[in-house]
């Protein structure tokens, strides 16, 4: 199963290595590596998604973006009956919705705009859950790490018929990497 | 989404529930719990536990205990003769009868109050959570729900108050149940990335 997990999304990118969770027989860490060049089409994409973020959403609580300029996040706040409005924003613009808080009567959202790098790995979570054996199930994206040489993105997929990443990682605008008790298995 | 959108909100207007979070990037729905409901719950459960309870006669002694995980321990005396009764009476509740001293006479009584516990609190929540079943669009895939729901009670302490100043982003650590997500195949949005 783990190499043909591997031969699966070799298709899409590189398979940079895929980790076992010592707890977990059936769960395994899927990194896979982009080259850096990726990274100048994004940055101009996401200068003019940012820059219009305020537009599009009419206005933001807070926002903000890396010191490289490839990597941004929005965060709105808004009566709940202007959800449903914001979330079908976010689907046309080709943004991200990362994270959802309800709380009362107000909600918050926060926002990878299109072209961002969080938004970048969470198509590519996507597409890798696409190409793989259908007994094998994907959870959505648990980190990436920017290197001078590369993009790499990690993605859990399971083998087990009930699937149960009980991941402990955090995300906070897809910075967090809780990878210490990996078992590296494969480095193709 | 909109499948999401209604779970979430039904699930906001539970009155245990002071926030619902959903973490699309780590696949992850988090119910925080109102603590002052938790804690309400509880006193009312160890109060009705101590009447149950001081029916043995004379309680020599009637203490109480918070444990980590927010369980309450009573430590009674009793007559010797009154023990079985006392176990029924543990057992028919819940409770568990975790120490025995033998003294002069009487017994020494140390009793788990699971009856007086945070799981039995959130139990009602915890049970609806794991009737749910959902599938959500995300970023052109689509997420369901991939286990049973879990709670996890970090240590707590009673009467203490939850951090003030927090914003929408930042989410209380106390009572939190938890329901993951996992990414659905074959539909039918890979044509529009």
């Amino acid at each position: 199963m783990l190499l043909k997990i591997v031969e699966a999304i070799k298709g899409i990118a590189p398979v940079t290595k895929v980790s076992r969770d010592p707890e977990d027989p059936e769960l395994f860490i899927v990194t896979v590596r982009f080259p850096r060049e990726e990274i100048t089409y994004m940055k101009e994409v996401l200068q003019k998604s940012y820059g219009d973020a305020e537009s599009r959403y009419g206005s933001i609580s807070e926002g903000g973006m890396d010191e490289e300029g490839v990597d941004a996040w929005i965060y709105v706040e808004g009566d709940l009956n202007s959800l449903d409005d914001l979330v079908e924003r976010v689907r046309r613009s080709e943004d991200v919705l990362g994270t959802l808080e309800l709380k009362g009567d107000r909600f918050g959202a926060l926002i990878y705009p299109k072209g961002s790098l969080s938004a970048f790995a969470v198509h590519m979570a996507y597409l890798i859950s696409k190409v793989l054996p259908p007994e094998v199930k994907t959870f959505p994206l648990i980190g990436y790490e920017l290197t001078k040489e590369c993009i790499e993105i990690s993605v859990y997929v399971s083998t087990a018929e009930e699937c149960s990443p009980e991941h402990e990682h955090v995300h906070e605008h897809g910075h967090e990497h809780e990878h210490e008790n990996e078992h590296e298995e494969v480095v193709p | 989404m909109r499948e999401l959108m209604s779970v979430a909100k039904n699930l906001r207007d539970r009155p245990e529930v002071e926030e619902v979070v959903v973490n699309f990037t780590s696949a992850r729905v988090t119910v925080v719990v109102d603590p002052a409901y938790v804690e309400n719950l509880l006193r009312d459960a160890l109060e009705k536990a101590k009447s149950s309870y001081e029916e043995f006669g004379p309680l020599k002694e009637l203490g109480e205990s918070e444990l980590e995980d927010g369980t309450f321990e009573l430590t009674l005396s009793v007559e010797r003769g009154r023990f079985r009764d006392l176990e029924s009476l543990a057992r028919k509740r819940g409770d568990e009868i975790v120490g025995l001293e033998i003294g002069n006479g009487e017994l020494k009584a140390k009793i788990l109050l699971r009856s007086a516990s945070v799981e039995s609190a959130v139990k009602p929540l915890m049970e609806e959570l794991k009737k749910l079943k959902f599938i959500v669009e995300f970023a052109g895939a689509e997420l369901e729900i991939s286990k049973s729901a879990v709670f996890a009670p970090p240590p707590v302490s009673l009467g203490s108050k939850v951090a003030g100043g927090q914003t929408l982003l930042s989410v209380p650590l106390k009572y939190r149940a938890y329901l993951d997500l996992c990414m659905e195949l074959g539909n039918h949005y890979l044509s529009t990335i």
